[in-house]
């Protein structure tokens, strides 16, 4: 019993210690590192990312999870991407209703699916690019994609107005996101 | 001298001369009675046959502590459970004489039970109910910025003593009628308490272990009186007090093959109990009353138990199923010498079993439902002759989503068995106290128990 416990132990600490895949800390960013270079280098790393749209959850995500989003949220949202109590922003007040309950859409409409549960470091942000621009809010099937179409002013035009928007989402959720992770 | 005269004659002599200081006891002296009784944690996984090595919640720190790392929020889950469990049990007209004094013991039957004796009363029922704390588990996921890391800590009531067995024969004759009645109520269980953690490994696989800390008590009380042709009056009580303390751990995988199929497996240690045991009895025989106190302290070990499942999600339903199996067979007395001794009837007496649980959940999003059923079977550990009918059983079970941080589900489960056991009616032995014969009664026991289980769980 005893070698048992021994080795029970060192299996843990092994585990825990040998870089396994669950990382607590995010890899430490170069110095003078804005939050606009971490958002276009997150797919350096993240190449997968949208393929969880829980950021670790893989399995299953059955439909009405997303038609009656309360289901997520229960057992898939993790509780540190929750807006703080305290944040006047807090979008779920009525977590009664699947019909009102609209994460992160602040516009009054229903959000799209991929776009419910996204983390909070993204929030505001459209999703990321290969090519470091942002596309439209959503991508409802989940994976990423190069954006295939448009024009480079076109998309410069984009680019501009997607930063527009960080950057007043930014300051608004700046304290959220050191917590959470996305921004500095 | 008529026949009647002469068996009277008999049954006077049996009873006078014989000394039955260890009358009332079962020939399975050995069976252990936290050796397959599992009782059932969780009514979301109970609801589902008991299916729960793949099922996400808090009570994964018990099945399968991979799976704590499937909880994203900070969990509180707390459950009840209440049973009733009923015995009916038959004496056979039959009675087995066995004779200790060669290598191996012979055994005889004889039919019917005493010639001349016709038996006017065979069987009796009894029930009795137990309303228990089943379990309180806190679960609380560390932030992780890729994988999860997820730790539990809680308690759970996993081994169940809750028994009753009541025993009520009569045989009459021309001479008069030999009555027996005897009452068995059993209670107490085993709580589980337990540490672990889940960690995912890759998106798609999670490793989990936990420690667990057993303590319980057993309460045995069992009160017989036999009135034997008038001549022989006796009336015996035994209070047994068993206190439990025990470790172990476990070791699990959780593994994703696809987006809708999972598999889960662990690996749980044997379990070393150490058990202090407290008797106290007293014999009124004939007017003539005694008392005796006993105390022993021995470890029981229980065998390695393995354990699998799988999940499969199609949209508003999941299908589960799990097993686990154990070689009772390897079940051991340790640290005293006359407790070792029983180990080779260990070995006659039990054997290895697989539990085999199978259920279902549909949901039913809108209304916040979840609808749930199950079957399964949960073989005695006991080898087959003693086996009447193996204990299987079927549960329902219905779950509710309240906004999205509550959970309230309620599971019914039923079960049913049948065994056989010996009754030693009475024993003789030798001038050293060596057991020569024992005449024994043969007792069908059909067992059956009705569980509910409320648990209800708060994601913060």
């Amino acid at each position: 019993m005893r070698k048992a416990f021994v080795i029970f132990a060192v299996s843990i600490l092994l585990l825990l210690i040998s870089g396994c895949y669950t990382i607590l800390q995010h890899p430490a960013a170069e110095e003078n590192y804005d939050a606009d270079d971490y958002r276009a280098d997150c797919l350096g790393c993240h190449t997968d990312y949208h393929e969880y749209p829980y950021g670790y959850f893989y399995g299953n995500y059955p439909n009405f999870w997303w038609s009656t989003p309360r289901w997520g949220h229960y057992y898939a949202y993790p509780w540190w991407w929750d807006n703080y109590w305290y944040d006047g922003s807090r979008i779920n007040s009525d977590i009664n209703d699947d019909d009102e309950y609209s994460p992160r859409s602040s516009s009054g409409e229903k959000v799209v699916r991929r776009d419910a549960l996204r983390p909070p470091y993204t929030m505001g942000v459209t999703p990321i690019t290969r090519s470091g621009g942002a596309s439209d809010a959503g991508s409802e099937g989940g994976n990423v994609s190069p954006k295939a179409s448009g024009s480079d002013n076109q998309k410069k035009q984009e680019d501009e107005k997607a930063q527009d928007k960080n950057e007043k989402k930014e300051a608004e959720d700046n304290k959220k996101a050191t917590r959470r992770g996305g921004g500095r | 001298m008529t026949r009647h005269s002469s068996v009277a004659v008999f049954i006077i002599l049996f009873f006078i001369f014989l000394p039955i200081t260890n009358s009332a006891q079962y020939i399975e002296q050995v069976e252990e009675i936290s050796a397959g009784n599992f009782f059932g944690y969780g009514a979301r996984q109970m609801g589902m046959g008991g299916a729960g090595i793949m099922a996400i919640d808090g009570t994964a720190l018990f099945y399968n502590p991979a799976n704590l790392a499937r909880i994203p929020r900070i969990e509180f889950i707390f459950g009840i459970s209440n049973q009733n469990y009923r015995d009916r049990s038959s004496v056979r007209p039959i009675r087995k004489i066995v004779d200790y004094g060669t290598a191996i013991a012979q055994v005889e039957t004889l039919s019917p039970r005493f010639q001349g004796f016709l038996p006017v009363q065979t069987s009796e029922e009894d029930s009795k109910n137990n309303t228990r704390i089943n379990s309180a588990i806190i679960t609380v996921p560390y932030p992780t910025y890729r994988g999860s890391m997820v730790i539990g800590i809680g308690v759970a009531r996993s081994v169940d003593f809750d028994k009753i067995f009541i025993l009520n024969h009569i045989d009459t004759s021309e001479l008069g009628d030999i009555i027996a009645a005897g009452s068995e109520f059993q209670s107490g269980g085993l709580y589980q308490w337990g540490a672990g953690i889940g960690i995912d490994l890759s998106p798609r696989i999670a490793f989990g272990g936990a420690l667990y800390l057993y303590t319980g008590k057993h309460d045995y009380d069992w009160n017989y009186d036999l009135d034997s042709l008038n001549i022989l009056s006796y009336t015996k009580e035994d209070l047994i007090t068993d206190n439990y303390i025990g470790f172990n751990m476990k070791a699990a995988l959780s593994v994703r093959l696809n987006q809708a199929v999972a598999i889960g497996m662990t690996a749980e240690t044997p379990i070393s109990f150490n058990v202090e045991e407290e008797l106290n009895g007293y014999v009124l025989e004939n007017g003539a009353d005694s008392s005796y106190y006993d105390y022993i302290e021995y470890n029981v070990k229980k065998p390695f138990v393995f354990s699998g499942g799988i999940s499969a999600q199609f949209n508003n339903a999941v299908l589960m199923a799990d097993f686990d199996y154990t070689d009772w067979s390897q079940l051991e007395y340790g640290d005293n010498i006359d407790m070792e001794a029983y180990n080779d009837d260990i070995r006659l007496y039990y054997e290895d079993a697989v539990r085999f649980r199978f259920g279902g959940e549909y949901v039913i999003p809108k209304a916040g439902l979840s609808l749930r059923a199950g079957y399964f079977i949960d073989p005695l550990p006991i080898k087959s002759e003693f086996i009447n009918n193996n204990r299987n059983g079927y549960s329902l079970g219905v779950g509710m989503l309240i906004d999205q941080v509550m959970t309230i589900d309620l599971a019914f489960v039923h079960a049913s068995s049948g065994r056989n056991s010996d009754f030693i009616y009475s024993t003789e032995y030798d001038s050293s106290d060596n057991i020569l014969s024992s005449h024994n009664l043969i007792i069908d026991e059909d067992i059956s128990y009705n569980r509910l289980f409320l648990t209800t769980a708060y994601r913060f």
